[in-house]
């Protein structure tokens, strides 16, 4: 009886060991290619460890498309954006749980319903909006359009909410103001849900293609999804670009794996209490 | 108890917070809407109020009902999976008892890596000449299908490539679901002679249906938002078989600029969404008893 | 042939200590034996293994006289009450009652027959369309009683199903159990750390420590006669006064009073134990205790204090007036004295004159 758990426990091992490689094998295939040879990938894309290692894949690509250029754009904008949106939804999820005013109720009706309408909606007329500021076409216009998270302030919310009311009443009567309740007591007291929120944020931000492709035109002013298809496209679907379309998507790619490999228990644990992107 | 605020509390602490939410959340569905009933194009500086007429063209419009039904079908084959091999993948998770960390990591990298770039590598592994796949299906001597340009096999692809970002993610939400079962309801169950599918039939499933209630929502809502995987490997086509409709509300208003359809479909889109979140919050209530 | 025999069972978990060492019980059909231990001892492993929930590492465990060791559980038919309720939240009580049934196969009219009969023993009638989420912690621990009578096993085990109740439902439920029990004629384990419980309930109470039985007994037998001082300082409350005796030339001494035994332990060094409703105040006594706190529990009180430095409680129901710090006499029934020894802590058979 015992010999049979163990064999099943082996099959079981295995069985999602194998799956598990089939998710990241797109991952693996990525970095393989963009090493190879073109004629290499043509005549053996099913090789694993290529017989020669073309490095000038990546010195090309780079060449070919400002690549650093859009990872740092993407990389600030998405700093910005994150800090931004903690700091603005903070704010927002401390009143709502804290202050009695008019209006609390409503508000909150309004963002839990906000939640879970596509952000397509706004889209049109945001891009409106951002014209007349002047700010199409600009990586400022992309953060300001950005600014406002309602899964963030869900999220903040709904762990505020268990902060224990004495705690707040004490340091009200140690004579703390809210703005030091907020940022010293109650922000350290809920770092999951800041974190979680940040991780969420940095992915959700750093690999958006919709929205910033309408905004963004110059090749010098994308961000790294939008920097990558376009290089993707024009280099074309010929035979011989490919190492080099690979080689450019490995580095968009590699950050995040890496920033994921760093990061992962994180990720895992905070992804459970995400649901809709923002 | 609460705290009163002052008015300096409120502009600091809500009024001037929300000015992002309110500049590009609420003026926008609102203009939307307004936009909705116009036939403007952009470019012109002067528009006409034209009713409900955009809505009427749309329905009746073979490019919205095609899209319409690519949606559906591209919805359903791709939660229907999402959520079956999420929660199967977390059964066997959960009875894991090693690696269990490093395989929920490989699970769940999909998901965090952009999915404009895996597209792309998606794009060249269906590659019909030189992609891995056909070249498997060679060697097994498996038809080889053109899969970026028959139409079938390229809502296919797309198909494949949602469910690939988004299965690990469902999985990670069903494991902890399942994790969170005492473990006495399972020796209970052994106690009442259950088999093993009995237990995961009468056990399991009903006891994580709020967490299936909640990835179904989420993943619909997911599925009509869909957009990287398409602009990249199909671009709605071949002959618009993948055109959905969020694609085709990019295609109206930023290549056409019909802002007035571009709107109305918009809001078609919110439409859907709403009645779909409102069910799911009807059936929660329904289904939470504990 | 006794219904259950546990045959120097041991059990290990995974890389662990041994939490149980060849542990041998023997427990006749129709009893209602008590596993009684402070926390962690091992009282839910003893209970899970008899289950079948889980692996016996080493020894036997026969029930009716046939091995049972590599049974699955469903064939061991045994009905378990758990700690926790384990009721299933997406089903009705009717449901959750018949659930076990249903799944062995039987038929709906008889399925329906007995949970009704069930629920009207256990009061549930108004409830079997209800949710488990909607009940009140007693009503669901009937409803898993009741999932565990409708199956009408052999032996019924519960794992403390009363813990999560407040004390006066805990007093009506465990006399609906003990009157369930006799009804049903079932042999019942029942495990708990709370000594009233064991008391009140059982036929045969087994004292456990540290995966070790120290005691089998009735429950006067354990309360009246404790085989070792574990069991003298764990049953009762307060538990039992324990004070070393001293011992000169064959002689023994509590404090400075000479003790005359009817029996010659040689120079055996003894612990000396007296309940302290077997204690009273008598000022003429020799042996002295300076109060330090007097406790009142409505119809009697306990004074608490401290015999040349060894903590002693007496119960006292005079309306006399005692201070803190007062030095009074103690005195005790004779009768009821215990004797230990100070090594082995194991009861030594002494008696005292007078
Ligand atoms: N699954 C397990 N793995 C490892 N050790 C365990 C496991 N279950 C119990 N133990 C250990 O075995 C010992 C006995 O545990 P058991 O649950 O039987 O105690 P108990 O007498 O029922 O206590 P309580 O009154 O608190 O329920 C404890 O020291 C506990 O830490
Ligand atoms: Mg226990």
């Amino acid at each position: 009886m015992k010999k049979v758990q163990k064999i099943q426990g082996w099959a079981l091992f295995i069985i999602l060991l194998i799956i598990g490689l089939l998710m990241v094998y797109p991952m693996i295939w990525m970095l393989v290619s963009s090493v190879k040879s073109a004629n290499e990938i043509l005549n053996q894309p099913l090789q694993l460890i290529p017989r020669s290692f073309h490095f000038d894949n990546f010195t090309n690509a780079l060449k070919a498309a400002p690549f650093m250029q859009w990872l740092w754009n993407s990389a600030w904008t998405t700093v910005v954006i994150v800090f931004m949106q903690l700091f603005f939804s903070s704010l927002i999820a401390y009143a709502l749980t804290q202050f009695k005013f008019m209006g609390r109720n409503v508000l909150f009706a309004i963002i839990l319903a906000t939640y879970m309408l596509p952000s397509a909606t706004t889209y049109i007329p945001s891009y409106v909006i951002l014209g007349k500021m002047h700010l199409i076409n600009s990586l400022i216009g992309l953060v300001i359009s950005n600014l406002a998270n309602v899964f963030v302030i869900f999220l903040l919310r709904q762990s505020f909410m268990s902060v224990p009311k004495g705690i707040i009443e004490a340091a009200r009567s140690d004579g703390a103001s809210e703005w030091t309740i907020l940022w010293q007591i109650v922000v350290p007291m809920n770092k999951n849900a800041v974190l979680n929120a940040t991780l969420i944020g940095f992915i959700t931000n750093f690999n958006g293609y919709l929205w910033p492709s309408l905004l963004l035109n110059d090749t010098k002013k994308q961000v790294i999804s939008v920097g990558l298809n376009s290089f993707s496209n024009t280099q074309g679907a010929f035979d011989q670009t490919f190492p080099i379309i690979m080689a450019g998507t490995t580095i968009a790619v590699v950050p995040l794996i890496i920033v994921y490999v760093i990061l992962q228990k994180y990720f895992v644990q905070s992804s459970k209490t995400s649901s809709i992107k923002g | 108890m609460e705290m009163k605020a002052s008015k300096r509390q409120l502009l600091l602490f809500v009024v001037i917070p929300l000015i992002p939410l309110v500049v590009f959340w609420i003026i926008p569905l609102i203009v939307s809407l307004w936009l909705s009933f116009t036939d403007w194009n952009y470019i012109s500086p002067t528009f006409d109020y034209v009713g409900i007429k955009n809505y009427t063209q749309l329905f009746a419009s073979q490019d919205f009902q095609q899209a319409f039904a690519h949606t559906a079908y591209f919805t359903f084959f791709s939660v229907v999976p999402i959520i079956v091999f999420g929660f199967l993948l977390a059964v066997g998770l959960n009875k894991l008892k090693r690696s269990y960390k490093f395989i929920q990591a490989l699970l769940f990298a999909p998901w965090v890596t952009p999915l404009i770039g895996m597209s792309i590598v998606w794009g060249w592994i269906f590659n019909s000449k030189v992609g891995p796949i056909n070249q498997i299906l060679h060697i097994l001597h498996l038809p080889e299908p053109q899969w970026l340009t028959n139409p079938t096999a390229a809502m296919w692809t797309i198909i494949i490539v949602t469910i690939w970002k988004n299965a690990g993610w469902a999985a990670l939400f069903f494991s902890d679901a399942l994790a969170k079962i005492p473990s006495s309801l399972f020796e209970v169950s052994d106690m009442e002679g259950l088999s093993w599918w009995q237990k995961i039939w009468y056990v399991l499933i009903p006891l994580v249906s709020p967490t299936t209630l909640f990835l179904v929502i989420v993943m619909i809502l997911e599925c009509l938002q869909a957009y990287d995987q398409i602009t990249v490997l199909t671009q709605g086509g071949p002959a618009g078989s993948t055109t959905t409709l969020l694609y085709l509300y990019y295609q109206l208003g930023f290549k056409q600029f019909q802002m007035g359809s571009a709107t109305a479909l918009s809001i078609v889109i919110l439409v859907i969404s709403a009645i779909l979140a409102y069910i799911s919050i009807r059936m929660s209530r329904k289904h939470t008893y504990y | 042939m006794d219904l259950i025999e546990l045959k120097r069972i041991n059990k290990q978990y995974e890389n662990k200590e041994k939490v149980i060492e060849d542990f041998d019980l023997n427990i006749k059909k129709g009893d209602f034996t008590v596993f009684l231990g402070p926390s962690g001892c091992g009282k839910s492993t003893l209970l899970r293994m008899i289950a079948g929930l889980e692996k016996i590492s080493a020894g036997e465990l026969l029930i009716n006289g046939e091995l049972q060791n590599d049974l699955p559980p469903k064939e061991r038919n045994i009905a378990m009450v758990f700690q926790n309720y384990a009721l299933y939240p997406h089903m009705s009580v009717e449901k959750n009652m018949g659930f076990g049934l249903k799944m062995r196969g039987i038929d709906k009219q008889i399925i329906k027959q007995k949970v009704t009969d069930a629920a009207k023993i256990l009061n549930l009638t108004d409830y079997l369309d209800k949710f488990p989420g909607n009940l009140s912690g007693g009503q669901q621990q009937r409803v898993a009683l009741g999932r565990a009578i409708v199956r009408e096993s052999e032996i019924y085990l519960m794992d403390e199903p009363l813990s999560n109740l407040d004390a006066k439902l805990r007093a009506v439920m465990r006399e609906e159990i003990v009157t369930l029990h006799k009804q049903m004629a079932a042999t019942t384990i029942y495990v708990t750390h709370d000594q009233t419980e064991a008391m009140t309930m059982a036929d045969r109470i087994v004292i456990l420590n540290h995966g070790d039985i120290q005691q089998i007994g009735t429950p006067k037998e354990v309360y009246q006669r404790p085989q070792n001082m574990f069991v003298a300082s764990f049953i009762g409350i307060p538990p039992m006064n324990l004070i070393p005796l001293k011992n000169h030339d064959g002689k023994y001494y509590l404090e400075n009073a000479e003790l005359s035994l009817k029996d010659d332990l040689g120079n055996q060094p003894l612990v000396f134990g007296i309940r302290p409703e077997d204690a009273f105040v008598d000022n003429a006594a020799p042996l002295k205790m300076k109060v330090t706190y007097i406790e009142d529990m409505g119809a009697d009180r306990y004074v608490h204090g401290l015999v040349n430095g060894t903590k002693f409680t007496l119960r006292d129901g005079s309306n006399n007036d005692y201070q803190v710090d007062q030095e009074i006499g103690v005195g005790f029934t004779a009768q009821q004295v215990s004797f230990f020894d100070q090594v082995s802590t194991n009861r030594v058979e002494a008696n005292l004159w007078k």
